[in-house]
């Protein structure tokens, strides 16, 4: 079975790689891609250059001509906690209200920049991560690109599909170039740049001019998507400290019962003086989440 | 360091809820675990005898018990008597008492339990003390009582002991009152010997020095005065005598010892004396006249030797040649002024002196020892004279012995006074040491009478005994443990537990909890609070745990149960004894008869 969906997903993967090249059958395309959908998946794909094409009203229609469609099973992302189209929950609730203080934030500076980051590993960073862009990627004005920056460990496509794709490593190795890495999970406005494979040397890595160069275009391509660069802790490491330069502000992920004070301290002090959107609580008793109002 | 703020009661809730386990989980085990311990101890029955400390039965003023010591000590004192391994050890043995421990750990520390196991308490009441009038508390019984987990057991040992004790009691005082009297004998008797000692050394003191004890004082100042008025007399005595000795002498110096005699031819005989006078005075002519180797001169001196040697060297002999001899002097130094030393009749004159100081020397010594008068006398009257002189002599030199004697004795006994006083020390001394003897055997010898009535008395057991107004009972009711204060108790400490687990966990926890744990640090709101994303393989899991948690109680609770009752006792029977451990049961326990 798994044989079958690679060996269709590559047959896929040249035909796309194919058509880029001479850009015309874009309705093929749409048929295809058509036609991997789940049934219930709802993103209406148009027709619209990704590459050049800009976006005339308020909305913020995007259809991936270049971009590598992935097909989503909704019930294994629900197992892994990833929240797409449920119905209004307090979890739910709680990523809507992340989302609008961050845009709150973001908005009258200008940033689109946030790397996500916990103190130790096992906070939750990646899934609330995750979770966010997808809260972010439904709210029609802005597109919303995931990338997986914790070279160490990368995960973030794990949480979509077993399959093994290129990814941001494959790009610093020059192995690949940037519109081949990038995966749209069947969601609309969210775009996702996998890590791949593991660096030891992470943070030199993010310090290299190929990626000073992928940052900023992938912050300055589009002036209305936010990147959300999923970051390796910040007391095991110091990819955070040698990358913040690049980014606009810092969201610190925190878990309930299970980070310590001196951590969520030290991690504190070591932001001191970046620009810090703020911390979340993840993990929190149903009690302390919020009223229950709903 | 942060501060620490005040938890409200929502943040109690939080708490509880976040660690509703950690409290649940050791309070029940603990109240567990408290409960099989107040079923599961072993009963306890206690049985206990009661001792009355009786007073002497005869009074006080008349008898006095040498045994003085407090009640409560002597008990004490008992107590530790019986209370020895060896002791213990035979009441072990011939019950079998602590078989466990006597397998495992042997006799020593089976020993040690049970001398916790037996109680000694002392029953004190308020009196007030007869003499004194002052209150206080005397020990009037005590009790005794012994542990075990049998009934009969408890009654039986209880006994044995109580037993112990009164016959210990009893050994104690009569031995202590046998060694009082024997003390006091054996010190009676020492003082004997060192008294009979004393007075041998008094004995041997007064035989030697008993002339100046200063009793006979008195006796030796009289006897002084005695003997020198002895003497004053046999001085005057002696004067008399002397005198009438002079007197009779000179008598006898007025008579010729000799008759008158005359020749035929008339003429008075010359006496020796009155011819030796003539021959000297010729004598002295002729010496001046003739030389040495005249024959006149010659004859004159063999007649002269001859009457000399009748007469004796008689004083007036001497007299005799002195006055020659002054004559001769006075004659020499007349002739010196008119001639030379060469001159013939100096030469004649120094010769004839020389030869009557010769003379002189000889008389001299020959005289004097003789006595007086003539041995050879024929004049009655100067025979008389004579012999009254004699007897006067000899009475003289009789009574001469006589003041010499009375002057020794004198001597002596002005001796004897002046020794009186150190002698006295010495014999104060000794008479000191005697009457403290004396007086230290008499004393010895009343209380000795004293103590062999006490003895009799305790002999008798006329004196403070134990009475036993209480045997050991065999105990009905388990005197430990008290199982619903165990089982009370126990539910108190195991919540006390839960509690004290959860504070714990909570003080040592030290991550975030909550929003205000947040806030503390970051001194702003968090952006977002999420809560735990559950999935349905969350939910799925729980539930089968659950079930696996139910399932394997219902489990396990079968299984200790069957395993009780096919391998320990039968359920039933279990049943019952819980029951009556726990005092339910209304039955008696069972007895030893």
């Amino acid at each position: 079975m798994e044989r079958i969906k690679e060996a269709l997903e590559r047959a896929r993967a040249e035909r796309a790689a194919a058509r880029l090249d001479d850009g015309t059958e874009l309705s093929a395309l749409q048929a295809d891609v058509q036609a991997d959908l789940q049934a219930d998946l709802q993103a209406d794909v148009q027709d619209d250059e990704v590459e050049e094409a800009e976006d005339d009203s308020s909305g913020v229609q995007v259809s991936y001509t270049k971009t590598r469609n992935l097909s989503v099973n909704y019930e294994r992302l629900r197992a892994k906690r990833v929240l797409i189209n449920e119905a209004r929950s307090p979890i739910v609730d709680a990523y809507n209200i992340l989302r609008t203080r961050i845009l709150q934030r973001l908005r009258p500076n200008g940033w689109n920049a946030v790397a996500v980051t916990s103190p130790r590993p096992g906070c939750g960073k990646t899934l609330t991560c995750i979770n966010l862009a997808i809260s972010l990627a439904r709210e029609v004005n802005q597109t919303v690109l995931l990338v997986d920056l914790d070279l160490r460990r990368p995960s973030v496509i794990r949480y979509f599909t077993d399959e093994d794709l290129p990814g941001v490593s494959d790009y610093l190795l020059e192995q690949h170039e940037l519109a081949e890495i990038l995966v749209n999970p069947s969601i609309e406005r969210l775009v996702i740049l996998p890590g791949h494979s593991s660096f030891t040397n992470s943070s030199e890595m993010l310090s290299t001019p190929r990626m000073v160069r992928l940052v900023t275009e992938l912050k300055t391509r589009y002036p209305d998507r936010i990147v959300l660069f999923d970051m390796p802790p910040l007391l095991t490491g110091d990819d955070v400290l040698a990358f913040s330069p690049y980014i606009d502000a810092i969201m610190l992920v925190v878990e309930a019962s299970g980070t310590t004070r001196d951590d969520l301290r030290r991690a504190w002090n070591l932001l001191d003086g970046k620009r810090i959107l703020g911390v979340v609580l993840n993990k929190a008793d149903g009690g302390s989440a919020g009223d229950g109002y709903y | 360091m942060m501060e620490e703020h005040a938890l409200s009661l929502d943040d109690y809730i939080a708490i509880l809820k976040r660690r509703k386990w950690q409290l649940i989980i050791p309070v029940v085990v603990l109240s567990v675990i408290a409960m099989i311990t107040a079923v599961l101890l072993p009963p306890t029955y206690r049985s206990t005898a009661t001792i009355l400390i009786e007073q002497q039965e005869i009074p006080d003023e008349l008898v006095r018990s040498t045994v003085t010591s407090f009640a409560d000590q002597r008990v004490q004192t008992i107590s530790q008597r019986v209370m020895t391994t060896e002791n213990l050890g035979k009441l072990i043995e011939s019950y079998h008492l602590y078989p466990e421990l006597m397998q495992r750990y042997g006799l020593v520390s089976a020993v040690e339990q049970m001398r916790e196991d037996i109680k000694l308490e002392m029953i004190s009441a308020d009196v007030i003390d007869p003499r004194s009038g002052r209150p206080g508390e005397a020990t009037i019984a005590f009790s005794l009582s012994f542990e075990s987990e049998s009934p009969a057991m408890a009654q039986r040992v209880a006994n044995d002991i109580t037993s112990l004790f009164l016959s210990e009691n009893l050994k104690d005082r009569q031995e202590s009152a046998k060694q009082t009297a024997v003390f006091l004998q054996n010190e009676a008797n020492k003082l004997a010997d060192r008294l009979s000692l004393l007075e041998a050394k008094l004995a041997e003191f007064k035989e030697k020095h008993g002339d100046s004890l200063p009793e006979l004082k008195a006796l030796n100042m009289q006897l002084i005065q005695r003997t020198e008025d002895h003497l004053r007399d046999t001085e005057q005595a002696v004067r008399t005598l002397q005198e009438r000795k002079i007197y009779l002498e000179g008598q006898l110096a007025q008579i010729d010892p000799y008759s008158e005699l005359f020749s035929s031819d008339g003429r008075r005989v010359l006496g020796p004396v009155d011819r030796l006078k003539a021959l000297e005075a010729e004598y002295a002519e002729v010496a001046a006249r003739y030389s040495s180797q005249h024959p006149e001169r010659m004859r004159l001196e063999r007649e002269i030797a001859t009457l000399r040697q009748q007469v004796g060297k008689s004083a007036n002999v001497t007299a005799g040649l002195e006055r020659a001899l002054d004559a001769q002097q006075e004659e020499l130094a007349d002739l010196r002024k008119r001639y030379s030393n060469e001159h013939p009749d100096v030469k004649a004159l120094t010769s004839a002196i020389a030869i009557t100081k010769r003379q002189l020397a000889t008389a001299r010594k020959a005289g004097s020892a003789d006595p007086a008068g003539v041995s050879d006398a024929d004049n009655p009257a100067y025979v008389q004279l004579q012999a009254q002189l004699h007897s006067a002599d000899v009475e003289l030199r009789s009574l001469q012995e006589s003041r010499e004697e009375t002057r020794t004795k004198l001597a002596e006994l002005e001796q004897r006074i002046t020794k009186g006083p150190r002698i006295e020390q010495e014999y104060q001394a000794l008479t000191r040491d005697h009457e403290n003897a004396m007086a230290t055997y008499s004393e010895v010898k009343q209380r000795l009478v004293a103590a062999e009535l006490g003895e009799a008395m305790e002999t008798e057991r006329k004196g403070e005994r134990f009475s036993l107004i209480e045997p050991p009972l065999l105990p009905e009711q388990p005197a430990k443990p008290n199982r619903l204060a165990i089982a009370f108790l126990g539910l108190v400490l195991a919540f006390g537990g839960g509690v004290g687990n959860l504070a714990l966990r909570e003080a040592l926890d030290r991550s975030v909890h909550d929003v205000r744990d947040m806030e503390m640090i970051i001194m702003a709101p968090p952006l977002a609070v999420i809560p735990f994303i559950e999935t349905e393989a969350d939910i799925r899991r729980r539930n089968r745990q659950r079930l696996q948690l139910i399932l394997g109680s219902i489990l396990a609770v079968t299984l200790v149960t069957g395993a009780v009752h096919l391998f320990v006792m039968p359920l039933d029977v279990a049943w019952f004894k819980v029951l009556d451990r726990a005092g339910l049961l209304n039955t008696a326990p069972p007895s030893a008869r």
